[in-house]
C-alpha cells in the first residue's frame, strides 16, 4: 500500500539534529474494508474478479454456499497441516504455508496441535464407538443380570444375650 | 492422459499452474524477506495480503449475516431453547419448594443447603 502519511516524532535530545529519520507510521495503512470479502459472486464476471482477487484460477475458485454468510471468500479443500509435505521448504514452516497462499476459512482449528480433518483413522469412528459402548453395555448388562444371584458369607446375625429368640443347633 | 501420473489433463494443468504460481510467490517473498532496508518501510516485516484477507474476513463476518433457515435454527436451538427451558425448569422447582415451605411440609431443619 502507499505510505502517504508519515509523521516524524522528534525526541527532545535530537531537537537540533537535521537527520532525524522516520521512526514509525502514525497512521495505519491497511484497513479492513480493503481486505474484507465482498458479497457473494453471482455472475461469471464477478466470479472471475473474485478468483483474481484471491490469487486463484477460475477452475479452482469456489465460494462457500451463499447461506453460510462468507461472501466471496473461497472454499478451499479440507487439508490439515498434518497432511502436508514435511520436507518442502515452506515460507512459514510452523503453519506449513507459503507467502500469500489463501488461508482456509476454518484454519484456526486445523493447526498441527488441533483437529486434523484429512486424517484417515486406522479404525473408523463407527468401529471405535461400537466397541466402546459395547464394552460398557456388556459390563452393565452382566451387572444387572447377576443382581439376583448375589452371595455373601453364609452366617446368621450375631446373637447377643438380650431379649429375642435364641437359636440352638440342637432340635430341642 | 498425456502424463505418466494417472491424472486427467485438466488436473495436470492445474497442478502445473499452481506450481508456477507458488514459485512466483516464493520468489517475491524471498526478495522482500532478504531486503536489507526492509525496516525503513512497512514496519519491518513482510506484509502478507492473504493473511490480512483471512483476518478481515473473520472480523467482518457479521456484515454478510442474513437471517435464513440455517441461522434461525442455530439461534433457536443454541439461544432460545436453552434459556427458556432452563428458566422454566428452575422456576418450577423453586416454586414447588416455596409452596412446600409456606404450607409447612418442608421443615426448616430439613431444608436444602442447611450446612451452607
Amino acid at each position: 500500500m502507499n505510505n502517504l502519511f508519515k509523521s516524524v516524532i522528534l525526541s527532545k535530545r535530537h531537537v537540533l539534529s537535521k537527520n532525524t529519520g522516520l521512526i514509525f507510521n502514525a497512521v495505519r495503512n491497511h484497513w479492513n474494508y480493503e481486505y474484507k470479502p465482498g458479497p457473494y459472486p453471482k455472475t461469471p464476471e464477478e466470479r472471475a474478479a473474485a478468483a483474481k482477487k484471491y490469487g486463484m484460477s477460475i477452475e479452482e475458485y469456489q465460494p462457500h454456499p451463499e447461506h453460510m454468510g462468507y461472501g466471496d471468500y473461497p472454499k478451499l479443500p479440507d487439508i490439515g497441516a498434518d497432511s502436508k509435505d514435511p520436507h518442502y521448504p515452506y515460507d512459514q514452516p510452523e503453519l506449513k504455508r507459503n507467502f500469500n497462499e489463501p488461508i482456509h476459512s476454518s484454519a484456526e482449528i486445523f493447526g498441527e496441535d488441533r483437529y486434523d480433518i484429512s486424517m484417515r483413522p486406522r479404525f473408523s469412528l463407527a468401529h471405535q464407538w461400537t466397541w466402546f459402548l459395547g464394552t460398557l453395555a456388556g459390563a452393565f448388562a452382566l451387572y444387572i443380570y447377576l443382581e439376583d444371584y448375589k452371595i455373601g458369607r453364609p452366617v446368621t446375625a450375631k446373637q447377643y444375650p438380650t431379649d429375642g429368640p435364641h437359636y440352638l443347633f440342637s432340635s430341642k | 492422459m498425456a502424463n505418466n501420473y494417472g491424472l486427467s489433463d485438466a488436473e495436470f494443468n492445474l497442478i502445473k499452474q499452481q506450481a508456477s504460481r507458488r514459485a512466483e510467490l516464493r520468489k517475491e517473498f524471498i526478495k522482500q524477506r532478504t531486503n536489507p532496508w526492509k525496516h525503513a518501510s512497512e514496519s519491518g516485516y513482510v506484509f502478507d495480503p492473504a493473511l490480512q484477507k483471512f483476518i478481515s474476513m473473520k472480523v467482518t463476518q457479521f456484515d454478510n449475516f442474513t437471517p435464513n433457515p440455517r441461522t434461525s435454527l442455530f439461534g433457536f436451538c443454541a439461544i432460545i431453547i436453552p434459556m427458556v427451558s432452563y428458566g422454566y425448569l428452575i422456576w418450577n422447582d423453586r416454586n414447588k419448594q416455596e409452596q412446600k415451605i409456606r404450607s409447612g411440609e418442608l421443615r426448616y431443619r430439613e431444608r436444602k443447603f442447611k450446612f451452607a
